[in-house]
């Protein structure tokens, strides 16, 4: 069977020193994972390239067996499409659209059949069901991230990837946000990569990467 | 996608609203132009219809159409009863109808005419009968409509030829309405017809008649020798509507009339081809305008959706991670261009034709020339995708310079 996240040798600058020089990590299916390391380590670099925004300069990314490190961008969006959804640390829901009518998006554009119960199910299960019809200016910071969260999972992906989910938060909050992924993900089915400067989260976790970042 | 593109429509109300009116001003425009011209046209050519040719007194040949064709400007003068019997006999000429002008009522001109004047605009009495009998009248639909002139009613028609016109009253001489027309959309509407023996005797003319049951009454009235019209004197009429026998008469009986007589002759046909052609440097002004608007409410729509999708950039960029291609992106940005574009068309038209509508009962010139609201046609349809086709070109470039962005430096931002 493929792995769900298969990184092999992959290295990758912008012009600069190399950010990653052969980088390799591998994720079973359904594995969980803490990309850890200091501001402009480049953790949110290494998500590009796994969600094939960027290509590496050389070495290669499989998601579930299919390259995305390679071919056309529209082949990379086919992969991505089928396999991956992203939550970021600002970037979490279309401003024009409900709670509810960005998710709805998201399963369309996923290509995934997602009914009004469904959507209203998921948003219960995050707490944040009263919610639904609310503008994305409305929600409060936690009730946000955990609507982008549902918006990842509506989509059904095999990996959720989260960038640098605890960063504004206390520790209470903090502890919370990592347990709810985790607990998400695993309710889910879905493999986990959470991307952090935040060494707090490192205990939540079996298994950690640790990314040193270019010396200054 | 098109309920995104509503939903970022409706984000941005104020300025969505602004560049629909930007760009619906100019299409109203446009629309109220075209159906001016082509209604204005239409009624021209349907009052001509059957008029092969105009004789009347010498002067402008305009003036002789307009005043006798249109009833919009004053005749030309008169000319003497025996023209009508003689162009009659001439062998050119197929059917020769009397015009006899010179009172108003209530700035509806009163015809002295002959039945045959109904045939030609295909008038038909809606009520009552034909006039008969001196003093009796038909009259038009739209003067029935507005005086509210019923059957039996008596009315004093004062002289010249239009409200304004401050003429005395021939109170000694009261007309009977005895039938009213339907409507035509013709010259015909706004006309009060009666018998040419009826318009003399106004004015105490002398003619021999035997129908004439009043005959040689006395005009008291002196009126002021004012050009138009008719005054007292020998048997005058005003114009002879004329239609022609065979082609030929076209090149030969205008020559004629006009060398050989004291008379004018003027085709109907030739004069309105030459009016519209003097108004047509106004319309293509007018239009030219409206181009220059249609152009700056482009503008307008091309700036906002620049703008726009500069601080829209995260969001389409989580629209690309949502899996979102670059063409759907492409594809909502040049839609809501579009959409402002139609939603402007729409308003634009409805605008003009609700200004027609508002018009037409604020003026009585508006639906005297025959100018009426709710008739949308081909040039419409035109115009409306013609508007499309600028807000399509209006979004294009705010369109590709979003899908050419490049999404990781966005995403590593946030
Ligand atoms: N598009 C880019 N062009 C040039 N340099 C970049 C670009 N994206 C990131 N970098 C640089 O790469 C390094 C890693 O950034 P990033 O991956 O965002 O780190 P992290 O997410 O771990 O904080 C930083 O020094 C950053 O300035
Ligand atoms: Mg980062």
């Amino acid at each position: 069977m493929n792995a769900l996240l298969q990184i092999d040798e992959v290295s990758h600058d912008f012009g600069g020193p190399a950010l990653f020089h052969n980088f390799s990590m591998t994720l079973p299916m359904g594995g969980q994972c803490l990309l850890v390391g200091p501001s402009g380590s480049g953790k949110s670099t290494l998500i590009n390239l796994i969600c094939g925004f960027l290509k590496p300069r050389s070495g290669e990314i499989r998601i579930a067996g299919e390259a995305i490190s390679q071919g056309a961008e529209a082949a990379r969006d086919a992969v991505r499409k089928r396999h991956v959804a992203v939550v970021f640390q600002s970037l979490r829901l279309v401003s024009a659209l409900s709670v509810a009518g960005n998710l709805q998006l998201a399963a369309r554009l996923a290509g995934r059949a997602a009914s009004q119960t469904d959507i209203a199910l998921l948003l219960d299960e995050l707490g944040i069901g009263e919610k639904a019809n609310a503008r994305p200016h409305q929600l409060s910071q936690g009730q946000a991230q955990r609507a982008a969260v549902a918006r990842a999972l509506i989509a059904r992906p095999s990996l959720l990837i989260a960038d640098e989910p605890t960063s504004a938060l206390d520790d209470a909050n903090a502890a919370r946000v990592a347990d709810m992924l985790l607990r998400l993900a695993s309710d889910h089915g879905t493999g986990l990569l959470v991307a952090t400067h935040d060494v707090r989260l490192r205990p939540f976790f079996d298994k950690a990467i640790a990314l040193e970042g270019v010396p200054a | 996608m098109i309920r995104l593109v509503l939903a970022y429509l409706g984000e941005n109300r104020l300025t969505s609203a602004l560049n629909v009116i930007l760009l619906a001003i100019p299409v109203a425009m446009l629309v109220l132009l075209l159906q001016f011209a082509r209604q204005s046209e239409e009624r021209f050519l349907a009052g001509a219809e059957g008029i092969d040719l105009v004789v009347g007194a010498k002067g402008s040949p305009l003036q002789l159409v307009l005043s006798s064709v249109y009833h919009l400007d004053r005749p030309t003068g008169n000319i003497p009863l025996a023209e009508l019997e003689r162009l009659r006999s001439n062998p050119l000429v197929a059917s020769a109808i009397p015009l006899a002008l010179g009172d108003q009522f209530d700035g509806f001109r009163i015809v002295g005419t002959e039945a045959a004047l109904l045939e030609l605009y295909d008038a038909h009495l809606a009520r009552g009968r034909p006039y008969a009998r001196p003093f009796e009248a038909v009259i038009g639909a739209e003067v029935a409509r507005t005086t509210g002139a019923r059957i039996g009613q008596r009315f004093v028609g004062s002289h010249g030829l239009a409200a304004g016109d401050e003429g005395e009253g021939h109170e000694a001489t009261p007309f009977e309405v005895v039938g009213i027309l339907a409507p035509t959309g013709k010259p015909v509407d706004r006309l009060i017809l009666t018998s040419v023996e009826s318009v003399w005797d106004v004015h105490g003319i002398e003619h021999h008649d035997e129908e004439a049951g009043e005959g040689g009454h006395e005009d008291e009235h002196a009126h002021d020798e004012a050009k138009e019209g008719l005054h007292e004197g020998e048997a005058e009429i005003t114009a002879i509507l004329l239609s022609y026998r065979n082609p030929s008469a076209a090149v030969r009986l205008p020559s004629y009339i006009n060398r050989g007589t004291n008379l004018q002759a003027a085709s109907p046909a030739r004069e309105s081809t030459r009016l519209i052609l003097l108004f047509e440097p106004a319309i293509r002004a007018v239009g030219a305008f409206a181009l220059l608007l249609a152009i700056a409410g482009a503008l307008a729509i091309f700036i906002s959706l620049w703008s726009t999708m500069r601080s829209r950039q995260p969001d389409l960029a989580l629209l690309r991670v949502m899996g979102a291609s670059r063409g759907a992106i492409f594809r909502t940005v040049l839609l809501e261009g579009v959409m402002t574009a139609g939603l402007a068309a729409l308003a634009g038209i409805a605008l003009a034709h609700a200004m027609l509508w508002a018009a037409s009962r604020a003026w009585q010139g508006v639906s005297d020339a025959g100018i009426v609201a709710g008739r949308i046609g081909a040039g419409e349809g035109v115009l409306f995708l013609a508007t499309l086709a600028v807000g399509t070109l209006a979004a294009l470039l705010p369109a590709w310079g979003v899908t050419r962005s490049h999404l990781a430096p966005i995403l590593q931002r946030n």
